[in-house]
């Protein structure tokens, strides 16, 4: 339920944020001795000393989003000399985040994690008049790449997507296909492999990935559209299959899985973590902070720590990522009509 | 069987540690804290303390959050009865009847039997959850989206049958809380519904804000009108559990600790569902329902046994699946995987020692609480003697704080102002208040339940009908909605003869 | 009852006075609230009617509303009608008939809704503070220099317990507090 619309939807901890507490309590020693002093904040160059650059996470604390923020802000911190800050503004399918990140100041100290399969259903999807769109944001820099699996039960007579499709070929609205939720990044993938397969599958959908996981292993529904990391321990205890991987190309958690391309299916529905800012932010600022972030998941320890959390790695330019987001945009916008004319 | 005794006993052999007490006894007691604050739950309480345990070593670390996830439990119970205030809508059931009683005096025999019926509901369930977890994983598996659908239809049958001291008003409530649950993102068509352009709507009306804002804001309003001597019998409470107190709450705290446990298990149920469900039965079974309302303490006994029976219950689909039964379960599951537990079919196979741990320190931590909390609850008491210029801003204050840090919102806080007007407005107007928390649980699991029902089936209601539990339920149902009809339209003609003169509901 | 000194019998659960002033209230406060319940089991209605009532896999988006709407309706009218015709059916609403106590409840309500409209702009220590102040004057009638005293300490114990110690986000508004 935490964050429902990013592909991987695992409630997982809050990972070292061990410092924090003990540093706050320090912090908030020193501030009783000064209670109502005003920080000096002159005007200089990014970053300005001493001023916190904040991250908005658009999801509750504890969900990828939030994790995969709060290490990129620990490591972040050392690299650009200024304390960083993570704040929580779930809600609306990150549509409340986003808004907050629109109006901030575009001085580079307001940032923001987007998942951009929901940043981007949030304003394509006129009905949820949303204040923003894709110029309302500064792109900064692509931080982690994902996909969700077609998972079905260890007997399922399913050994290949190619197996679905034909099933679903010979009785159309039949194979019943297990979502994270309505028009979310699991039923997206799904509606493009119908039109792709050119197929019609029956959506049954859950709200998040714990309750979808126990349909499919109950047999409710026939096939999972689902993240990985709450599907490999399924998999491992010898419950649940994959069939086919959404990414572009394999994940390194589950190498033997072929993608959908591998299987001779043109869809691909990678999920993006990026880091954005504000519209109007300065080109050297957002240079600054892209290649600080660069410098960071070049390092060996800071991959340690996503692999740990499951998550890859993937930069992009500020430059790279605005081009992929367009391209993004108009894929999701076809889907996401696609998927509305299917209702009627 | 005999095996898995042995495991328990060297499970409490690393629970009962020297160090490990010293963490339980920290986590029961900050547990506690943050659960008497409105607003933050148990949720919060272990997403706030989560990194308190990162540096600590596994079996420490488990133990602490065991004990913090309970003392929780016994936490939100202490200002439910006292303020009226439910930190979680868990404890708004044992708000209903402990706050009337804290009102005659009883508010220490209300927290006393709270914390007993906690006690044995958390741990006879522990116990069950220790022997028989994996055949009872079977139980939670059965529940599709067709048995969800019937229970919860079934549980709001309940609700509209609840009663209330006028049924045309119950009913008011009732539709008013499901117009509230409709609120939000449509399930069919995933539009926005009722929300009037407002993005903050797009998730439903948020749940914690509208129970702070209906019973503890309201609650204080409505002391405000004469705030002179609005806790002044509750002040001479003492800690006394009669014999007649003792024998109305055993069979309840005996049935709330079944139920709450079997609805505990199913995933998505929770602990809310579970002591609404706990507080019907008593008044189905009683043989003066027409009191409950004015302090039974059948009504605390049962719901608060059923509460955290069916947060044990929540934890069995978590230990034997890896699938979190509910929005507390998950985050506890995040920290027992920073904690390298991987909770799954394999844990009780790989990692069998901590499992058996964290079940072992469960019990130590209901222990603790259980001596913690009796001796404390005189002074939990003599929080009222802090005259009402005081004592009221504090508790604002700290309904602010809450309703703020759940999601960082303005929204949310002015949600608090808006339905602490409307809960005092019901107040005055002797509406009762429990349906629409109900009804705004309830609702969009009915709505969502169905639907998905309807996708399995592809539009064939004959669904609800071919799976025989759901049937059951849903048969259930129709009889619960039927014999009210029928008996007691007969016995209100009969009383209708005589002016309705109830005073106080609330 | 207008006297601020403890007496013992206003509790809440008092009864107004008996007699044609008690049920006339009756009647116009019930007669209200059924008048606001029917405003929105109409704007529910509204708006379900541009929701779809049935889809091919059953209820629709607006199938719900739609009905509880016209139950709401329903039901509304039938308060509204024992609130015309047969007031001594309803419980007598307990009014303190003291404007001050009416006075209170606004001041906290108004409060509230300030602290959510301003918190983020003006941050969380300087409105918990004013809030506090406000509620210690006007609430507590304690002077302005305690009332002022307890704010300020009770702001920084707040701030301290939630910020410092639990590590809870607290807005910093425009200046940085």
């Amino acid at each position: 339920m935490l964050c429902r619309l990013t592909g991987v939807t695992i409630d997982l901890a809050v990972m070292h944020m061990g410092g924090d507490i003990m540093r706050n309590f320090i912090k908030g020693l020193a501030l009783a001795a000064a209670l109502f002093s005003v920080a000096p904040t002159p005007a200089s160059a990014f970053p300005e000393a001493g001023k916190p650059i904040t991250i908005i996470v658009p999801f509750s604390p504890g969900g990828t989003t939030d994790v995969s923020a709060r290490v990129l802000a620990e490591f972040l911190e050392p690299e650009l000399g200024v304390p960083f800050e993570v704040i929580n503004r779930p809600g609306a399918t990150t549509q409340i985040g986003s808004t907050a990140l629109s109006q901030a100041d575009p001085d580079g100290h307001t940032l923001s994690l987007a998942s951009l399969p929901s940043l981007v259903m949030t304003y394509v999807d006129e009905a949820r008049q949303a204040p923003y769109d894709r110029s309302s944001f500064t792109p900064v820099a692509h931080y982690i790449s994902g996909a969700n699996l077609l998972a079905v039960q260890a007997d399922s007579p399913y050994k290949s997507v190619n197996d679905l499709i034909d099933a679903a070929r010979e009785n159309p609205r039949t194979v019943r296909m297990g979502t994270v939720g309505l028009m979310s990044n699991g039923h997206l993938p799904g509606i493009a492999l119908e039109d792709t397969a050119d197929v019609q599958f029956a959506f049954v959908h859950f709200n998040g990935a714990a309750p979808l996981v126990t349909a499919l292993l109950a047999g409710d529904v026939d096939v999972a559209i689902n993240g990985t990391q709450t599907t490999i321990p399924h998999i491992k205890a010898g419950k649940m299959r994959a069939i086919g991987f959404f990414g572009d190309r394999r994940t390194a958690f589950l190498p033997e899985l072929p993608t959908l391309r591998d299987q001779q299916i043109d869809v691909a529905a990678p999920s993006s973590f990026a880091v954005i800012g504000p519209a109007g932010m300065d080109a050297s600022t957002v240079e600054t902070l892209s290649s600080a972030i660069e410098t960071v998941i070049a390092k060996p320890e800071f991959q340690d720590r996503l692999t740990a959390l499951s998550l890859e790695s993937n930069y992009m330019t500020a430059d790279e990522l605005e081009a992929y987001w367009a391209d993004f945009e108009t894929r999701q916008a076809r889907l996401i009509e696609l998927a509305r004319s299917a209702q009627q | 069987m005999s095996e898995n005794f042995s495991l328990l006993l060297s499970g409490f052999g690393n629970a009962l540690r020297m160090e490990n007490l010293i963490f339980a006894f920290a986590g029961c007691f900050l547990g506690t804290l943050v659960g008497m604050l409105p607003g933050l739950g148990p949720s919060a309480a272990i997403a706030i303390l989560l990194p308190i345990t990162a540096a600590m070593d596994p079996t420490a670390a488990i133990v602490m959050l065991a004990a913090i996830y309970y003392g929780c439990q016994y936490g939100d119970t202490i200002t439910a009865v006292l303020f009226n205030t439910p930190g979680t809508g868990g404890a708004a059931m044992t708000a209903v009847e402990g706050h009337m009683m804290a009102k005659q005096g009883r508010a220490g025999t209300a927290l006393a039997i709270a914390a007993i019926a906690s006690f044995v509901g958390g741990t006879i369930t522990v116990g069950v959850l220790a022997m028989i977890a994996l055949p009872l994983t079977s139980l939670a598996l059965s529940f599709g989206p067709p048995e969800f659908f019937a229970l919860i239809v079934l549980s709001l049958v309940l609700v509209v049958t609840l009663g209330s001291s006028s049924i045309l008003r119950g009913l008011i409530t009732t539709v008013f809380g499901l117009i509230l649950a409709m609120v939000g993102t449509d399930p069919v068509m995933g539009l926005p519904r009722l929300t009037f352009g407002q993005m903050h709507l797009l998730d439903g009306v948020a749940f914690i804000p509208v129970i702070i804002g209906l019973f503890g804001v309201g609650e204080i309003l409505k002391n405000l009108e004469d705030p002179s001597n609005s806790f002044r019998e509750a002040v001479v409470s003492k800690l006394q559990i009669t014999r007649d107190d003792a024998r109305r709450s055993a069979p309840a705290i005996a049935r709330g600790t079944v139920l709450g446990f079997l609805i505990g298990i199913i995933p998505g149920m929770g602990t809310i569902p579970a002591a609404f469900m706990s507080y019907v039965t008593e008044k189905r079974l009683s043989r003066t329902p027409e009191r409950f309302g004015t302090g039974m303490i059948e009504g605390v006994a049962g719901p608060e046994s059923a509460n955290n029976a069916a947060a044990n219950g929540a934890l069995l689909p978590l230990l034997t699946l890896g699938i979190p039964g509910s929005g507390v379960v998950a985050i506890l599951m995040g920290a027992l995987m920073m904690n390298g537990i991987v909770p799954g079919p394999l844990m009780f196979e790989e990692q069998s020692d901590l499992v058996w741990t964290l079940i072992a320190s469960m019990y130590v931590g209901n222990v603790i609480l259980l001596v913690l909390n009796l001796p404390f609850i005189p002074m939990w008491v003599s929080i009222l003697r802090i005259p009402y210029s005081f004592l009221f801003p504090v508790i604002l204050g700290f309904t602010v704080v809450g309703a703020y840090s759940l999601a960082n919102s303005q929204f949310d806080l002015g949600l608090i102002a808006v339905f602490g007007l409307i809960g005092y407005v019901m107040r005055k107007l002797d509406f009762p208040l429990v349906p629409i928390i109900m009804t705004l649980i309830l609702g969009p699991m009915m709505e969502g339940g169905l639907r998905r029902s309807l996708e399995m089936s592809q539009g064939d209601f004959t669904i609800f009908l071919n799976r025989p539990i759901t049937a059951g339920f849903l048969a259930l149902a129709v009889v619960f909605l039927l014999l009210p009809l029928v008996s007691g339209v007969r016995r209100r003609l009969k009383r209708a003869s005589t002016p309705v003169s109830s005073g106080e509901t609330d | 009852m207008t006297s601020a000194d403890p007496q013992p019998d206003t509790g809440a659960t008092s009864q107004t006075g008996s007699g044609g002033q008690g049920t006339r209230q009756v009647h116009r406060t019930y007669a209200i609230a059924a008048l606001t319940l029917l405003l929105i089991a109409g704007i529910v209605g509204q708006q379900a009617v541009s929701m779809r009532f049935y889809t091919y896999l059953g209820p629709g988006a607006g199938f719900f509303p739609a009905i509880l709407a016209g139950l709401l309706a329903l039901l509304s009218v039938s308060l509204l009608y024992q609130a015309l015709f047969r007031p001594d059916t309803l419980p007598r609403v307990a009014f303190t008939g003291d404007p001050r106590a009416y006075a209170r409840i606004a001041t906290v309500l108004l409060a509230l809704l300030a602290i959510a409209v301003f918190i983020e702009d003006l941050g969380f220590r300087p409105m918990m503070a004013l809030f506090f102040f406000v509620m210690f004057a006007v609430l507590g009638r304690h002077r302005l220099l305690l009332s002022a005293t307890l704010a300020i300490t009770l702001t920084f114990a707040y701030h301290f317990f939630f910020k410092s110690l639990l590590n809870v986000p607290l807005p910093s508004g425009a200046f940085g507090l």
